[in-house]
């Protein structure tokens, strides 16, 4: 156990593939704060930094497989009259799409945007799968979306949709026409370009540190309160006990911001959609 | 250490998520997003043409009662307008019993006194007969002598207008 709040959001490799495709374990010695790692050869590097799978990869793709099998499920049982056979999860499950619909994708894309609403039902789901999943008190549940490379790679997603939806929408040359407002004086067009360009990088980039930050500090939150009950020489102590009501309670309130979390991202990512989609709002 | 730093870029962690996010799209969108949203979209449209229908039936349910009730209400008047020409029907059918029957009786009590009148005659004429008789008889034995045919005749006529006289005032 270690000492630092902070390390229980940190991902840990799993192995990692070497530059010659062979799969490389890491070498552990020593425990605690002396342990240190070794890797038998040198780790595939992409964009200049080692690549490893990783306990918060793996929750990835358990997440995935999850979201695939309760989503074709729900679909399954969705029907036109819903009075039998229908539980409480598929239940849940069909409110939340109907909600995303109707609450997110409707009033920001409007009715030509009903095509996209699956993009987005995929991004609230996936979100909030993995924040639902790394709240759930287990060595192997780590959370996807506390991740910043996970979180990066929405983001990246969602800028490549802008762009790509908003000239299939708009067209190539209305599209950049678009960008700016109209009506600006030729003199200042020079700078609002690239203003305007910056834009999406940055609302994008935001979206990223949103999600990573807040299910980051959650869970930083949570290792704080719960090593409160520990001593100084690591044997538990009297304040185990508040240190754990007040971590459940706190895990009660990363609940609610695992949903709240998946929704803002969704719903900004409908928003900046919207816009991209049609320039006149 | 073997954790990796915060912001540490993991090359596998970026495109998996990609790929994932990828393969998560193209199989959802076929075999969950789709039917689920088909399934919302047939509800939505089910619960309005049900809506739109239970309307209909309530504007024509509204038009059915407004026109049963109009119907009530002349029904009601109908039967009022019969009730009244009913009871004057039997009035009037009453009042001519009531009168045939008085008729009947006032008959019947005439026939009684006719009647009655009839054998008060005869007990007046049975009664004359019987006085002239007693009369007769009692003049004989006072008098002790036969009167000729005539005289007999004349005494029992002048008799008879007494006892006439007798009973008139008597009557």
């Amino acid at each position: 156990m270690s000492s630092n709040p902070v390390d229980h959001v940190k991902d840990i490799p799993y192995f990692a593939i070497s530059e010659n495709y062979s799969i490389l374990f890491p070498k552990i010695s020593g425990s605690g704060h002396e342990a240190s790692v070794e890797w038998a050869g040198e780790p595939l590097h992409i964009f200049g930094s080692p690549a490893y799978f990783t306990v918060q990869t793996f929750s990835l793709l358990v997440v995935s497989a999850l979201l695939l099998m309760g989503a074709i499920r729900a679909a399954g049982a969705v029907r036109l009259r819903p009075e039998r056979g229908r539980g409480l999860g598929v239940r849940i499950f069909e409110s939340l799409v109907q909600f995303i619909r109707d609450d997110v994708c409707r009033p920001n894309l409007g009715p030509h945007g009903r095509h996209y609403v699956p993009v987005l039902l995929t991004f609230f789901f996936l979100i909030l799968f993995s924040n639902l999943w790394g709240l759930i008190p287990l060595v192997f549940t780590a959370t996807a979306t506390a991740n910043i490379n996970v979180t990066g790679a929405l983001a990246v997603t969602i800028l490549f949709l802008l762009f790509f939806l908003g000239m299939k929408e708009q067209g190539v040359s209305h599209f950049w026409k678009n960008l700016v407002p109209h009506g600006l004086p030729l003199l200042i067009l020079p700078l609002m370009y690239p203003l305007e360009f910056i834009g999406p990088f940055a609302k994008c980039f935001a979206l990223c540190i949103r999600l990573f930050a807040n299910m980051v500090a959650g869970h930083v939150v949570i290792a704080s309160l719960l090593a409160l009950g520990f001593s100084a020489d690591g044997s538990l102590g009297f304040g185990v006990v508040p240190a754990f009501l007040m971590s459940v309670a706190i895990s009660c309130l990363e609940v609610f911001v695992a949903v709240l979390q998946a929704y803002i991202f969704t719903l900004l990512a409908s928003i900046f959609l919207g816009a991209f989609i049609h320039p006149e709002h | 250490m073997t954790l990796l730093p915060l912001l540490h870029f993991n090359g596998v962690a970026f495109l998996l998520t990609l790929a994932v996010f990828i393969v998560l799209l193209i199989i959802l969108s076929k075999t969950a997003w789709g039917p689920i949203l088909k399934a919302l979209d047939d509800r939505d449209d089910k619960i309005r043409g049900d809506l739109d229908e239970a309307e209909k039936a309530r504007a024509e349910s509204e038009r059915v009662l407004e026109q049963h009730r109009q119907e009530l209400a002349k029904l009601k008047a109908d039967i009022h307008k019969i009730r009244e020409e009913t009871r004057a029907l039997a009035d009037q059918e009453r009042d001519n019993l009531l009168l045939a029957a008085r008729e009947e009786a006032s008959k019947h009590i005439e026939m009684a006194r006719t009647d009655l009148e009839r054998e008060r005659r005869q007990a007046i004429e049975s009664l004359k007969a019987t006085a002239v008789e007693v009369g007769i008889g009692l003049a004989r034995k006072l008098l002790q002598r036969e009167l000729d045919a005539k005289s007999h005749r004349d005494i029992v006529a002048s008799s008879i207008t007494e006892l006439d006289q007798l009973y008139s005032k008597a009557g």
